[in-house]
């Protein structure tokens, strides 16, 4: 290998794949699988009977497609999650903290040396792939794009289960997570296995544009599955004690504004009532309130290196106090995205002046979105106020987050229940479910929505404090930093 | 210009416990500083505050003026930490070993090459390169693993219980492989149960307990203040009981006691105290064979300036 290049190579990369050269599984079980494979293929040849069956190469691929599947899918994937948990194990992450590693190259390194992995039992298996081909009945194109999308969703797999294997360093746990990249990879031999079917095994012919429709999608959920799975998994290595939430919180916004704006756009380019608006935008905000879960549960101090990151400039360390980690920061950049939805709502409103006659005022649609914020705030504010004070402790953070939704759930459920049980509807009427809220809203043409406000707005007073020293926090961190950098002038 | 590693006022809390409780030391280039303390003092939480790995709740250090909290990764640039539980990789040979973690701390080329070949000649693992990590035996894998923290010619060097689990052959190799490195002008931090490992090693002591530092300074200046009489133990060809009359008469004597074949005292003034004492003992008329001033061992400076108190 030439130097210069090698320089340049990942060194975990290096590493992992020299270690794997060396290391019994490689040793064993790479030579297990392609002999196995070949033998399999050899039994399925005699069985075989091409006066019989025109289509014999399909025939004969199934079962190698499934062990290729297998490896790919299941070995690859449960390999990388043993390779990062022996980092813990073997008390080397402490050792590549302190070096120059970042934790996207450690999370990159593994990445790619599962990607490397992949390609070995991948070229293990070409020369029965190819015999396949040349036993007829297969078309180049679905089998290719079928190839791919399995040695993609490996990279996607592995990416998950690096994931799932930085979470936690607790034995029990590690073995449930363990479970959970088994399932998983079961899971996607079979859904391989499906799609398969559908594109391969009846042909191209038959293959109908909803299919590549479907399969699109696939990749799209396989994009981001290796997104969300390195960067897990880069947020999980990096110390505890950096910030964390910044990047999520600017991600998080951004793919926010992207929805808001794409729904506007095909709102534009598709025509349709005012209604129309409101309803993706109410959509939009739930989907973004998932994250919010998250945000409004974390700790409420901020640690040394996060107050050191502030920005000196006092009006800079203002406009990025909602991006900086802490519950009742959180809270801000909730009314932020919620201020954002009513802004896209209003120049929606504005632009689109004509009117079918059975649209709801303006008015009406603003209380909609309104009420249906103020649910969400209601039920993120009130369970992390609860929680504030047990912030700095993981176990009750996660609480707290399964707490959120559970409450949402429950008081969606428990008055439903309640009237099944009492029969007779109780008097508040499903007040707790924006749903049903929502639904008799739009058919009412509004009222009723102020309750909910006054109930929101009360919330807001008692996280009123928790808001306001979450501000403060930053103003003093601010001029913190701007004493330090006159300090070392 | 500060030390090279300058800890200032470190605490460091896990819950309720004070694992750290405002520590604050200095060591100068060259100097080779142990650090000594029962087990849960707090040892390894300071180093690993100082290596970057546990960020302190109030305080800083600075290694060569960079502080841990404001620039870690140019101090991980400036410092090497070798931790108490060091990791090794399976299925790695020695030599992959360094050239990985070369390849970690940026080393390029030629250069890797030529710097996991000195570490390797510095630590005499070059002939074992070829050998796979899990079939060294203990004394081998702490050699590589401080040939690992070599690695980035690290001006200020940490090293936890470097000691510990050695055999004594591989101790005396380790005190002269840190005092080759004193002699590079490196800092050194290090931690030891095993005391007289220190006193042979170190220039001076951190005593440290409950997380608190309990005295610092070289080891002569401890013993003084710990115990400034002189004890001596005397033997005279007349015997014990004449000897014990002859010293209750003189001077600055104290605390005299029958002790085997001779006897024991305390004397407070010093080394021309003890000289004086000698030639009256003489002149008396008495034949001393022995006249031996007891060192104060560091098994006795520790076990007095720490009260046992486990955390
Ligand atoms: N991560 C942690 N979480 C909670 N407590 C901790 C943690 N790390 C250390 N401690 C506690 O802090 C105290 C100091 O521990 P430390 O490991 O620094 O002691 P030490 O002097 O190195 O002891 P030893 O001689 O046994 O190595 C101990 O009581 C320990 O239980
Ligand atoms: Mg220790």
């Amino acid at each position: 290998m030439p130097t210069a290049f090698s320089d340049r190579l990942n060194p975990i990369l290096v590493k992992e794949v020299r270690a794997a050269l060396r290391g019994r599984v490689f040793r064993i079980l790479f030579p297990l699988v392609a002999v196995v494979a070949v033998f399999v293929a050899m039994i399925n040849l005699m069985d075989l009977n091409p006066a019989r069956d025109a289509n014999v190469g399909r025939d004969f691929l199934e079962p190698i497609y499934v062990m290729l599947c297998i490896a790919l899918l299941g070995i690859v994937p449960l390999t990388a999650f043993f390779s990062m948990g022996s980092e813990w194990e073997e008390n080397t992450f402490d050792l590549l903290s302190i070096s120059d590693l970042r934790p996207r190259h450690i999370v990159f390194g593994k990445l790619l040396s599962a990607g490397i992995e992949a390609t070995l039992y991948f070229s293990a298996f070409v020369p029965l792939l190819v015999m396949a081909f040349l036993l007829r009945g297969i078309d180049i194109g679905a089998l290719s794009f079928c190839l791919l999308f399995t040695y993609l969703a490996s990279f996607a797999a592995s990416a998950l289960a690096l994931a799932l294997s930085s979470l936690s360093r607790i034995r029990i746990v590690r073995v449930l997570l363990l479970c959970m990249v088994a399932a998983g990879g079961i899971g996607l031999v079979a859904a391989a296995y499906e799609i398969t079917q559908s594109l391969v095994m009846r042909g191209a012919s038959s293959v109908s544009s909803r299919a590549w429709d479907q399969a699109i999608i696939t990749f799209g959920f396989m994009a981001a599955a290796l997104f969300l799975g390195t960067t897990v998994a880069c947020e999980r290595l990096s110390h505890p004690e950096e910030n964390h939430s910044t990047g999520p919180r600017v991600l998080v916004t951004t793919i926010y504004a992207s929805l808001l704006g794409f729904c506007t756009y095909m709102w534009f380019s598709l025509g349709g009532t005012a209604r129309n608006i409101v309803e993706p935008l109410i959509m939009v905000l739930f989907i973004a309130s998932l994250a919010h879960v998250f945000f409004v549960t974390e700790r409420e101090d901020m640690t040394h290196r996060v107050r050191r990151s502030v920005p000196a400039n006092r009006f800079l360390a203002i406009l990025a106090t909602p991006f900086l980690p802490g519950g009742g920061r959180a809270l801000l950049l909730f009314g932020l995205h919620v201020l954002m939805a009513s802004a896209v709502l209003t120049v929606g409103l504005v632009r689109a002046r004509t009117r079918s006659s059975g649209d709801l005022p303006d008015v009406v649609l603003f209380e909609l979105l309104t009420a249906f914020a103020a649910y969400l705030f209601i039920y993120l504010g009130v369970v992390s106020w609860v929680a504030r004070k047990y912030s700095a402790r993981t176990g009750a953070r996660w609480i707290a987050r399964v707490a959120i939704p559970v409450t949402f759930v429950l008081g969606i459920l428990l008055p439903a229940f309640f009237s099944f049980v009492v029969g007779g509807r109780p008097d508040f009427d499903h007040a707790l479910n924006p749903f049903v809220m929502f639904y008799n809203w739009s058919k009412a043409a509004g009222g009723a929505g102020d309750k909910v406000i006054v109930a929101a707005i009360l919330v807001g007073l008692l996280n009123l404090p928790r808001v306001v020293s979450g501000v403060l926090e930053v103003l003093r961190a601010s001029a913190e930093n701007r004493t330090r950098s006159k300090a070392t002038e | 210009m500060t030390g090279a590693l300058e800890v200032r006022g470190v605490t460091k809390r896990y819950g309720k416990l004070k694992a750290v409780d405002n520590v604050s030391f200095t060591v100068e280039p060259g100097q080779i500083v142990g650090f000594i303390g029962p087990n849960g003092a707090g040892k390894t939480t300071t180093m690993r505050i100082c290596a970057t790995l546990v960020y302190p709740d109030t305080g800083d250090v600075l290694v060569r003026g960079k502080s841990v909290l404001d620039d870690p990764r140019e101090v991980r640039k400036m410092l090497g930490f070798m931790p108490d539980s060091y990791g090794t990789y399976s299925n790695t040979t020695i030599w992959e070993y360094l050239d990985f973690f070369a390849r970690a701390y940026g080393l390029r080329g030629d250069a890797r090459a030529r710097r996991v070949g000195e570490v390797m000649e510095f630590t005499s693992l070059a002939p074992l390169q070829e050998k796979e990590i899990a079939s060294l035996s203990k004394g081998m894998k702490q050699r590589l693993c401080l040939a690992k923290t070599l690695l980035h010619d690290p001006p200020v060097m940490i090293l936890d219980e470097p000691a510990a689990g050695l055999d004594p052959r591989a101790r005396v190799e380790l005190r002269e492989l840190v005092h080759a490195l004193a002699g590079m002008k490196k800092s050194i931090l290090l931690s030891s149960h095993i005391l007289t490992e220190l006193t042979e090693m170190c220039d001076s002591v951190l005593v440290i307990e409950s997380g608190e530092l309990k005295a610092s300074g070289a080891l002569a200046d401890l013993k003084r203040k710990l115990r400034p009489t002189a004890l001596v133990f005397v033997r005279t060809l007349q015997g014990v009981e004449a000897t014990e009359r002859a010293l209750l008469e003189l001077p600055g004597v104290e605390r005299v006691r029958a002790e085997g074949e001779g006897v024991m005292f305390e004397h407070q003034g010093g080394p021309e105290g003890l000289a004086a004492t000698l030639a009256a003992l003489i002149r008396v008329g008495l034949a001393p064979i022995e006249f031996t001033p007891q060192e104060l061992d560091l098994e006795e400076v520790f076990l007095s300036l720490t009260q046992g108190k486990l955390q």
